[in-house]
């Protein structure tokens, strides 16, 4: 009997741990779906935290950049449940002025940090710290003219100022001369001066006046043009002036072919030059960016020819180097070489110089001659443009690319012409579609098609500041 | 003297039968939980990580992305089944856009969404 009672509790007992089994068994499969659905939330609340911070990141720096540098204050804002903050990190790399070959000194390196938190658990935070340096740049300003082709009539004289890559388009106050806005029609001409200021020849009812604004300072504190009085009388159809050296030079004559120079004691023009027949095309006024402080003033005649002034107005020396090695690298020459051709980009001023067969292209930095890069052996096979070794040796033709400052080439390789574009200059930003009228600035969406770049000088004191990142996330 | 072997009887055999069938249905039932509860995180993580990297994309492509404002539009997401996205842009400045990204996906209780939000610098085309 007894054996019989411990047989009936064998087979009970085992029922009991069997369902103990399972339910241990469930109890685990519920704990493990506890801990990964857990962590499957946090990892997803994690994700958003951490794009949030990203993105406080990215809008402290878009304050950065939108204020100059000037505006360091940490930013706050709310989104989905969580708070951001964002700002500079305090015990950030101090300065240290760090040049960059080129155009660009490092003035900073700063850390800006970002924190998303949930509103209900401060607890759950993300932090994102990125890594930013300043930039500063001495570069050739560069502005662009509102077309008329894509202006209604009666719009007014429209400028943009270019600041940078990391920038939009500035646009410049008004041309207001006398408290009166002045009508496109009347504008003759705007070039920039050796410190990166604007001229501006007006028509008036009283013969031609020169408007003046900006200097070294930032485009964005450019308030109002001052109007430098009329030009002097004794010129006939004045195309332009310029202000060198606190001295005014004029391009006038019924072919604009007379250079000539305003004369402060004697208080008359004095001639410069007279091209014959040619109209002389531009002046050009630079500012040194190098240690040197040199500056100069470069005429550029007709196609082929362009003097500067040295004392006297001299042609432009050829330069010294003429030829590319095998490697690509430009080297002396003591043979003559002849100017071919001046290409007058409103953006910088190139020179094609030939010898015998080879060309080679220029472009005019403070008032001398520096080779491009020599132009690799390209050609066209299926549509697709290749590369041989080595460079290409003859350059078919040479033309001005307004839209980024920079010259295309025409090579002729056996297999067919190809065009290639030699970028000195970054390409531009579009330029918004923006223009005076009535007095007030008119926004519309979209971009200008053909904007105009103006006749700017060559490299100025002009400083516009860059941030970019470094690291980050 | 023969000793006399007996089985269980019926009443014993139910009875140990019903100790192990309730918790055996619980089990089902919580396999059943289980595996639906695990899908629907499963889900929700991928949907996180297609929102991640849709905003890593747009970021890449910061500047020609957006040039021009995003052009709302629900879209498969490609070679996942049930999911969908859609790129919403909250607010634009000169040099800033507030993308969120929207990801969207079907199961047995309906539709489900989750929202990724950044703002990404607009950065010059290099």
């Amino acid at each position: 009997m007894l054996g019989q009672r411990h047989q009936r509790g064998a087979l009970a007992i085992s029922g009991v741990f069997i369902a103990l089994f399972i339910l241990t068994l469930a109890a685990v499969q519920l704990e493990r779906l506890r801990l990964n659905s857990g962590g499957t939330f946090s990892e997803v609340e994690r994700t958003k935290r951490l794009y949030l911070a990203r993105g406080g990141n990215n809008r402290f720096l878009a304050q950065l950049i939108s204020s100059e540098g000037e505006n360091e204050s940490p930013l706050s804002f709310d989104r989905e449940g969580y708070t951001v903050t964002a700002g500079l990190v305090p015990e950030s790399p101090s300065p240290s002025p760090t040049p960059v070959p080129g155009v660009a000194v490092i003035t900073k390196v700063q850390l800006i940090r970002a924190r998303a938190e949930s509103e209900a658990d401060q607890n759950s935070f993300q932090e994102v710290t990125m890594r930013i340096l300043k930039t500063e740049s001495r570069a050739p300003r560069k502005f662009m003219l509102a077309p008329e082709a894509e202006t209604p009539s009666g719009a007014q004289t429209t400028i943009f100022a270019y600041r940078g890559k990391t920038y939009p388009w500035h646009v410049l106050p008004p041309v207001v001369m006398d408290g009166s806005q002045v009508a496109r029609d009347d504008v003759l001409d705007i070039h920039s001066g050796p410190s990166g200021e604007l001229f501006c020849l007006v028509r008036g009812p009283g013969g031609e006046s020169l408007l003046k604004i900006g200097g070294l300072e930032s485009v964005l504190t450019w308030s109002s043009w001052e109007n430098l009085g009329p030009i002097p009388s004794g010129l006939t159809d004045v195309v332009s002036i310029i202000v060198y050296e606190d001295e005014m030079y004029a391009i006038w004559g019924p072919n604009q072919s007379r250079l000539s120079r305003y004369d402060k004691v004697t208080k008359k023009w004095e001639t410069e030059f007279t091209s014959a027949d040619t109209p002389i095309r531009r002046l050009i006024a630079t500012a040194s960016v190098s240690s040197t402080g040199a500056t100069s003033l470069t005429a550029i005649v007709d196609t082929k020819t362009a003097y500067r002034k040295d004392g006297a107005w001299i042609p432009l020396p050829p330069p010294k180097e003429t030829n590319y090695s095998e490697n690509g690298e430009p080297f002396p020459t003591k043979t003559d070489v002849e100017l071919d051709e001046v290409l007058d980009s409103a953006l910088g001023l190139y020179g094609v110089w030939t010898k015998d067969d080879a060309t080679t292209i220029y472009y005019l930095n403070e008032g001398k001659w520096e080779a491009l890069p020599a132009i690799p052996d390209y050609y066209m096979e299926d549509g697709e443009l290749k590369r041989r070794p080595g460079y290409a040796k003859k350059i078919e033709k040479v033309v001005v690319d307004e839209s980024s400052g920079g010259v295309v080439v025409t090579l002729h390789p056996p297999e067919g012409p190809v065009d290639i574009p030699l970028t000195l200059n970054e390409k531009f930003k579009p330029v918004p579609k923006q223009y005076y009228l009535g007095g007030d600035l008119k926004s519309f969406e979209g971009n200008y098609l053909n904007p105009v770049p103006l006749a700017v000088g060559g490299p100025s004191d002009f400083v516009y500041s860059e941030y970019s990142v470094t690291g980050e996330w | 003297m023969v000793s006399r072997k007996r089985g269980f009887t019926i009443l014993e055999i139910l009875f140990m039968l019903f100790i192990v069938a309730v918790p055996l249905a619980g089990m089902v039932a919580t396999q059943y939980f289980v595996y639906s509860a695990g899908r629907k995180a499963e889900d929700r993580y991928k949907a996180s990580v297609i929102a991640a990297s849709l905003l890593e994309e747009a970021d890449l492509e910061s500047y020609e992305c957006f040039t021009d404002p995003l052009e709302r539009s629900r879209r498969a997401v490609p070679g996942i089944e049930r999911f969908s996205y859609e790129m919403e842009e909250l607010e634009r400045t000169s040099n800033l856009v507030e993308v969120q990204a929207k990801v969207f996906w079907q199961d047995q209780q309906g539709e489900h969404s989750l929202f990724l939000t950044t703002c990404l610098a607009l950065r010059p085309n290099p």
